[in-house]
């Protein structure tokens, strides 16, 4: 059995819109590519509009006049949403050009539910009610580099420059021995593309 | 016939931005690793700043800088599906080397905190 390898590109955005070209070096014994995850680490602050009233800060001295209630529900929705924040597209140099294309979220820890703490539903579909795992792409790679893009859109939408890490995974095969090492997501692989 | 080993480690986090080193002897009954996870009683610093590399027996399991927040799940997954699986990695020497990075973000503020290694395997006695 072949073992399954981790590459990790990382690379920092800082403009607005920026653009960023890049290369994924393999490992010379890679033989497929197995799957592909992202992540990202959030420099820059995402909210930058001031708290609501009623969070525990002091009061401003001179509040304006027309300020709002602080009317919290009891049931308090959690309304941050988990943007996106830019596209990712990976380029293998073989027949198959073009193999991965998505839309990279950022995910809030525990966003995208209603924070219901007392356990009518869990508290968050989206982060680690399920364990994760890359999507699979089995692609076969005859060379050690896979070029990639990424465009930004989050600092786009908002009209700002904000600064955030980009993580590309990427699984590989290689020709080593796995000395008994198969992570949980080979045995789930569903795509499988064959020449 | 193997007996079920699991045993928590934990690494003091005690200043932003730095890199922690520890290096695990595992007991000699330990003949193998079959899973592992990461835990923290500040998920929420652990998902968003955490970064890892884990070594068994000087195998990479996973690189440095593979975020934390691809091995964490919530309590509400069943006990058995909580845990990475990695197959069936023989301790050899014995030895686990975990390196856990806080990286400064912009939406947290750092305070100390404890990250735990999780790992599940065979013992025999």
């Amino acid at each position: 059995m072949s073992r399954a390898r981790l590459i990790i590109k990382e690379f920092t955005i800082r403009r607005q819109g920026e653009i960023h070209f890049f290369q994924v070096r393999l490992p010379k014994n890679a033989t497929h590519i197995i799957g592909i995850e992202t992540d990202a680490l959030m420099i820059t602050p995402l909210d930058v509009s001031p708290p609501p009233l009623g969070d525990g800060r002091p009061e401003d001295p001179m509040p304006p006049a027309a300020a709002p209630a602080n009317r919290t529900p009891f049931l308090k929705w959690n309304d941050k949403s988990n943007p996106v924040i830019g596209k990712l597209k990976l380029q293998s140099l073989d027949r198959h050009n073009i193999f991965f294309e998505t839309w990279v979220p950022f995910v809030h820890f525990s966003a995208a539910m209603p924070d219901m703490s007392y356990g009518l539903f869990p508290k968050s579909p989206h982060t680690l009610i399920l364990p994760t795992g890359p999507r699979t792409v089995g692609i076969p790679c005859n060379n050690t580099v896979v070029y990639g893009m990424y465009s930004d859109s989050i600092g786009e939408e908002r009209k700002m420059e904000i600064r955030y890490k980009v993580k590309v995974f990427v699984w590989v095969q290689t020709t080593e021995a796995d000395k008994g090492v198969r992570y949980g997501f080979e045995t789930k692989r569903k795509l499988e593309v064959k020449l | 016939m193997s007996k079920f080993f699991s045993r928590d480690y934990d690494v003091q986090i005690t200043a932003a931005a730095q890199t922690f080193r520890k290096t695990i002897e595992l007991d000699k009954s330990v003949k193998a690793i079959t899973h592992y996870t990461i835990l923290s009683n500040r998920e929420d610093l652990a998902y968003y700043r955490g970064s890892f590399k884990l070594d068994i027996n000087k195998d990479e399991i996973a690189p440095d800088g593979y975020s934390v927040k691809k091995v964490m799940c919530w309590p509400t997954i069943p006990p058995d599906a909580r845990l990475k699986s990695i197959g069936r990695r023989e301790t050899g020497n014995g030895q686990i080397q975990f390196e856990y990075t806080d990286s400064n973000d912009g939406l947290t503020t750092f305070q100390p905190y404890v990250i735990t290694l999780s790992v599940e395997g065979e013992r025999e006695d």
